[in-house]
């Protein structure tokens, strides 16, 4: 008795730990995002004169300068509006794409052994590589191609990127499904294709929400690849973020404005398709 | 007759392992057709073969009078009801049955009728709405069963249908099963490993062991006249009494030899051509049916265990150290446990196989029927 309660504080304590760890960082950007100019560097948690401000200048850049002076100096032209539809335009095309391959990747691979199991694991290999190390030579060819600063350039080689992720959960999703009811529809006169769309794709919905989310978040913070293949008209979120440095240092207020933004459109996504989630993480328990 | 599916020397190796063995028969229009053997005789695969889910190694299938042996499932006009996973657990009974029918584009209102009719056949109607999988193991193979036959195909295969549902249930839908066939005509491939299931159900049976069809025939002649050890063997509950031996003979008289424990076979050999046998190791078989205590039989042996069935007897009679036979008699009959009694047995109704090959030996063609 006594044990069960010591296991269930520890429990709690644990899971509170690692929910402060992941909250604190949160909090501090609201907190940020309604603070004036003269509290960004302070450490108090509450602002005294909270405002909007920093979301205003988002929208409106050329009042920067008056409102900052010289700290306000910065080479923001654009308003925020234009990012965000990037990023949404970006995100939604990696996550539809790589999701789709994925699929058929991953159907392929657990029903035939045609591509036999190293490639398997070699799709998951090129993940492990830092991808600072092939970053350049895309950026050279990209330049070559003409594919910088296009959203079909991020799309690209997003979904290339990510296409690994959706082919291992999916993958694991189909194995599940046994290949007798795909044989059982194939005799009541279904053809291949239609039992990948009338079978195997209904039974799987709840891991394709899955993989669809990891996409989509991988793709919704990626920096490093943006930074170095936009400049201007296809230029994401985290990019945009990132250029708010005034003369003499980081615009701290529009920064954590812009990025509360940015972490509001994930968890609403995530809220409205809570209940696909739950199923997709218990699906191979569900079955027997 | 009409063959509505041919299979012509089908081979099918796994490996090493040789699944299927030059396979030939012929499945008539509106029989059921068994193949019944030992788990990992091969049956499933050549139903898989016929089906076109898998692909023969050698030899080709024809269904209707067509060679289907390139044609993917789904353009063979034939179901195949597995032995599990045979339904979509997360669907509704009544969409399960309506799949085949929504795949092919049917009218809304068709398939609803055709779903009906069917469940109706079938006793399933008060299941429809429910879902698949919450229903019992019996209404799964029905369901299963339905799913095939909506999409009315020419054959309809059965991969061990029975063998999940309860004992009670399997008689009952044995029964059902046979009862639908006729009424609807339609050919049908049975697949089993239980012979009292192939014997009670079937217009023909194929036996198959390791591969290779042994024979192909009526039940009553599957169960009257088997052509090999394997089947004697195989079939019939209780099984066939044996004893093993040397042919011998001696003085024109032949003998089965075993030690110093002697039966003559004069009245054999007058069925048989035991010629090729002589001096060989042999099997002889009777089924207890068809032995009897007769005072002037000619072994002599021990009662050592008797069982009632029914208003019969079944005596386990110790003849020899090792041979055990068991016959029936009358409950009328005077024998107890330790009693002695002497057994006769019907000359028509023994059979003799070579022991290495198990084959047996060619009829003389007098009196035994065979043709
Ligand atoms: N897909 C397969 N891969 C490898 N071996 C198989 C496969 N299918 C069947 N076999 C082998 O072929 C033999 C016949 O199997 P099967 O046709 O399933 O027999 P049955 O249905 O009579 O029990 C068995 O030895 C089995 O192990
Ligand atoms: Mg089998």
């Amino acid at each position: 008795m006594e044990f069960r309660i010591v296991t269930k504080a520890l429990k709690y304590i644990v899971i509170g730990v690692f929910a402060l760890w992941t909250l604190i960082p949160l909090a501090w950007i609201v907190s940020l995002a309604f603070k004036s100019y003269a509290e960004w560097r302070v450490s108090y948690f509450v602002p005294k004169n909270p405002t909007t401000d920093n979301f205003v200048l988002l929208f409106k850049p050329e009042e920067l300068l008056g409102r900052y002076g010289v700290m306000g100096a910065t080479a923001i032209i654009e308003p925020a509006t234009k990012p965000l539809i990037n990023s949404l335009i970006v995100t939604a095309a990696t996550t539809f794409l790589a999701v789709f391959i994925g699929f058929f990747t991953a159907y392929g691979a657990s029903r035939y052994r045609a591509p036999g199991p190293f490639t398997l694991f070699f799709t998951l290999l090129t993940r492990m590589l830092p991808p600072a190390i092939f970053i350049t030579p895309i950026m050279v060819y990209y330049s070559n191609l003409g594919l910088l600063d296009t959203y079909f350039g991020l799309v690209f080689l997003y979904s290339a990127v990510t296409v690994t992720y959706a082919i291992w959960i999916l993958k694991g999703f189909i194995d599940a499904v046994p290949v007798e009811w795909e044989e059982a529809a194939m005799l009541e006169g279904a053809t291949p294709i239609k039992v990948v769309f009338k079978v195997v794709l209904p039974l799987v919905r709840p891991g394709l929400v899955v993989a669809g989310l990891f996409i989509f978040l991988l793709t919704w913070s990626e920096l490093l690849f943006a930074l170095v293949l936009t400049n201007i008209s296809a230029v994401t979120l985290p990019v945009h973020i990132s250029k708010y440095v005034g003369a003499v240092g980081q615009l701290f207020g529009p920064q954590a404005a812009l990025a509360l933004i940015g972490s509001i459109i994930p968890v609403a996504i995530g809220y409205a398709i809570q209940k696909h989630l739950v199923t997709g993480f218990t699906f191979g328990m569900v079955r027997g | 007759m009409n063959a509505d599916v041919v299979v012509e020397s089908v081979s099918k190796r796994f490996g090493d392992v040789v699944a299927v063995d030059g396979v030939s028969f012929d499945v008539y229009r509106g029989e059921i057709f068994t193949l019944l053997g030992p788990s990992g005789c091969g049956k499933t695969t050549t139903l898989r073969i016929i089906a076109g889910l898998e692909r023969p190694d050698r030899g080709r299938v024809y269904i209707g009078g067509k060679d289907v042996t390139d044609l993917p499932p789904q353009k063979r006009d034939v179901c195949l009801v597995f032995q599990e996973y045979a339904v979509f657990p997360h669907m509704s009974v009544y969409e399960n049955i309506a799949f085949g029918l929504k795949i092919r584009r049917i009218s809304p209102s068709d398939v609803g009728k055709r779903v009906s009719e069917v469940a109706e056949v079938l006793e399933l109607t008060e299941h429809l709405e429910k879902r698949a999988g919450r229903v019992g193991l019996s209404e799964q193979q029905k369901i299963a069963l339905a799913r095939c036959m909506v999409v009315e195909p020419r054959v309809l295969l059965l991969d061990e249908p029975l063998t999940l549902v309860d004992a009670r249930t399997r008689e009952k839908m044995r029964r059902e099963l046979r009862e639908i066939q006729r009424k609807i005509g339609i050919t049908m491939l049975y697949v089993t490993h239980d012979q009292l299931e192939a014997l009670m159900l079937s217009d023909r049976i194929a036996v198959m062991s390791k591969g290779k069809l042994v024979q192909v025939g009526t039940p009553i002649e599957i169960y009257d006249n088997p052509q090999s050890l394997f089947v004697a063997q195989f079939i019939g509950s209780p099984t066939m009494n044996f004893i093993e031996g040397v042919l011998r003979k001696y003085g024109g008289s032949f003998i089965l030899e075993s030690g110093n424990f002697r039966i003559p076979l004069d009245d054999v050999a007058k069925l048989y051509n035991l010629e090729n046998l002589m001096d060989r190791e042999v099997v002889i078989g009777f089924r207890p049916e068809d032995g009897s205590i007769d005072a002037k039989g000619a072994v002599e042996g021990s009662v050592e265990v008797i069982e009632v069935v029914g208003d019969r007897l079944a005596l386990h009679v110790r003849v020899f150290r090792d041979v055990v036979l068991k016959v029936y008699t009358t409950i009328y009959d005077d024998v107890v446990i330790g009693s002695k009694v002497r057994l006769s047995v019907n000359p028509n109704k023994v059979h003799v196989f070579d022991k290495i090959s198990g084959r047996k030996p060619l009829p003389t063609g007098v009196g035994h029927g065979i043709p």
